[in-house]
């Protein structure tokens, strides 16, 4: 298909300085961008959400995690051991324990989440390094015996503290008489390091310390909680914590990095979609003045139609006139409309990290990284451009159709 | 031997229908024309001789009748057939030149090449453009040119291709008597040369008598 006089003519008809066209095409054009720009804002704040969840939940807690329910606890190397051979994709494990507690300070009383790692291979597993907001990824025991530990950013602020200073964990047990009270169990930290772990309740609730001093709290001797891994495709992980479950058998339990918010992840993609076809209504009606401005291109050129008609010109060229217009606004809007997304979306990040976006007691997340998918950048393409074909298709075949008399009738 | 007529008409009717009354614009005009020749359709205004030019160039439909060109049926040809036809066998000129005011002298006598994806042959267009006195002109667009040389460039285009059938509605009908002789002497020269069937449309007694036969239209049917 030679479509060099569609090209030449759609050049000098439609955009040339002195052609009205040309500037309400222009206008036309700045539609489809601005409803482009819209759906690019709008997706990238709903991948953003989701990255920034998905993220946060993979640096903080690994891909998987494996529990073995039981008094007769093996050591954690043998049920990493264990878990490796039943599935090589696994690639390295840590042990970890979990602990409620309380830390008090400045007149305020604050619940914490106690994270005790294994300080040789926790950095393996989980990415607090790619976290760390101010002070060094250290729980490490000093000279004197303080242990270190890392905070929340949100702990740190609410508490007043800051690198150096010290941290008083508080670990309710129960009394070994009566078990209707309790005793308390106190441990002193070093603050070495300051996170941002994205989601909202650890950047304002987790304690990170070494794995020894968590037991020591807890008065749990040896015993850890699980173990944390890391797989090869963290996207596989929901599919492998069913298979080593099967595996396993009980009393074992494995969770994925995803199943502790599975209904956030599902309530993302239903919202993903509703907003794209929501927001995809202002492209329709950005179509509309599409339509409506080919349409009166189409008689602006009645004549020159007609005219080109009587020289031999085929009615599948006119189509192809119209449409390549059509084509032509839509590649230009969609061009414009992800430089002006861009724009909105950097605009949105200082907004962000001036004056906060979201809620984090709301939205688990205390921020969102703004990112977009390759896959939302088709579909807005795709769609856009599809619409701004299917919006010429109609003033397209209207001037085909018509005969080269009646274009010239009226002269 | 081909001895049918180079086009050939038969009984041709067109009616409009206006707020609810049907014109008959012609009723049954039949029409034979010889290769080389050249005729003449007068008539009064309203009579129906450019809705004939028209459907005998294809840029309208009868709505019954026939149309053959060199024996073959021109009402029954698709779109494709038919937009080949006209390239290659016709060249029209109208009352108003109708040049594209975006595309310079040159680029419009060569338009007839560049839609149908044609090597086009600037050599012969630049022929033309001599013989019609627009060869300093060429780089310039129809709003920099008078009338009269917008309707010798119009007059270019249609014969660039050199075709079988030359269809005039009227073509010194804006011009002044000085422009209209110049169009009407180029377009019998032209005529002459490339030796094609020529049809006017025309009002003017005086270009009349310059064709081969002449012929008259009044109220849908030929007079004598």
């Amino acid at each position: 298909m030679n479509l060099k006089i569609e090209w030449i003519l759609m050049r000098r008809f439609f955009w040339n300085q002195e052609a009205l066209s040309t500037r309400s095409s222009l206008f036309a054009m700045l539609g489809i961008a601005l409803g482009v720009s819209v759906l690019y804002v709008a997706l990238s704040v709903m991948s953003g959400f989701e990255r920034t969840l998905k993220q946060s939940l993979m640096d903080v807690r690994g891909h998987l995690t494996v529990v073995k329910r039981t008094s007769q606890q093996d050591s954690w190397h043998e049920l990493f051991k264990k878990v490796k051979n039943l599935d090589s994709r696994v690639l390295d494990g840590t042990p970890f324990l979990t602990l409620e507690g309380v830390t008090a300070g400045q007149g305020i009383v604050q619940g914490v989440l106690i994270q005790g790692l294994d300080e040789k291979t926790f950095d393996d597993v989980i990415k607090l390094r790619q976290r760390l907001v101010q002070g060094k990824v250290d729980i490490s025991k000093n000279e004197e015996g303080v242990s270190g530990a890392l905070i929340g950013t949100d702990l740190a602020s609410r508490m007043g503290k800051t690198i150096g200073d010290k941290i008083s964990v508080v670990v309710p047990r129960f009394g070994d008489m009566d078990t209707s009270g309790y005793r308390r169990s106190v441990g002193q930290f070093e603050i070495r390091g300051i996170l941002d772990l994205g989601k909202f309740e650890w950047n304002e609730r987790l304690v990170v310390m070494r794995l020894p001093e968590a037991q020591k709290l807890g008065e749990l001797k040896n015993r850890y909680a699980g173990v944390m891994l890391t797989v090869d495709d963290p996207e596989m992980a929901e599919t492998m914590s069913t298979e080593l479950l099967t595996k396993l058998g009980a009393p074992h339990w494995v969770r994925d990095w995803k199943s502790e918010h599975e209904n956030t992840f599902a309530a993302v993609q239903i919202e993903r979609r509703i907003i794209f076809f929501v927001v995809f209504i202002i492209l329709i009606v950005a179509a509309f003045s599409l339509a409506s401005n080919l349409l009166l291109q189409t008689l602006q050129k009645s004549s020159e139609i007609s005219v080109l008609k009587s020289l031999g010109m085929r009615r599948a060229s006119v189509i192809r006139l119209f449409l390549m217009q059509g084509l032509f606004l839509g590649l230009s809007g969609i061009a414009l409309g992800f430089l002006l997304g861009g724009l909105f979306r950097w605009l949105l990040t200082i907004y962000q990290s001036h004056w906060g976006l979201i809620a984090g007691s709301v939205y688990k997340v205390s921020h969102i990284d703004l990112s977009v998918r390759l896959i939302d950048l088709f579909w807005i393409t795709f769609s856009t451009l599809l619409i701004s074909v299917a919006s010429g298709l109609v003033p397209a075949i209207r001037a085909a159709q018509k005969l080269p008399g009646e274009g010239l009738k009226y002269e | 031997m081909n001895s049918s007529p180079l086009l050939k008409a038969t009984d041709l009717k067109k009616s409009y229908n206006r707020e609810g009354t049907q014109l008959d614009i012609l009723k049954g005009v039949s029409v034979e024309i010889e290769k080389g020749e050249s005729v003449c359709i007068m008539g009064a205004s309203g009579a129906g001789k450019s809705t004939l030019l028209q459907i005998l160039g294809t840029l309208d439909k009868a709505d019954s009748g026939s149309l053959t060109f060199e024996g073959s049926s021109l009402f029954e040809k698709d779109d494709e057939e038919i937009s080949k036809f006209r390239a290659e066998k016709l060249g029209f000129i109208f009352q108003f030149h109708h040049l594209l005011n975006e595309f310079n002298v040159l680029e419009n006598v060569l338009m007839p090449f560049w839609i149908r994806g044609l090597p086009a042959d600037e050599g012969y267009a630049l022929q033309l453009l001599e013989k019609i006195g627009m060869s300093a002109r060429i780089h310039h667009y129809p709003t920099q040119l008078s009338g009269g040389e917008c309707q010798r460039v119009a007059l270019a285009r249609a014969l660039v291709k050199k075709p079988a059938l030359i269809l005039a509605d009227e073509p010194t009908g804006n011009l002044d008597s000085q422009n209209g002789h110049l169009i009407q002497q180029l377009l019998f020269d032209l005529q002459k040369e490339t030796q094609s069937a020529l049809i006017v449309v025309t009002h003017d007694e005086n270009m009349a008598r310059r064709f081969s036969r002449k012929m008259k239209l009044h109220d849908g049917h030929w007079v004598r």
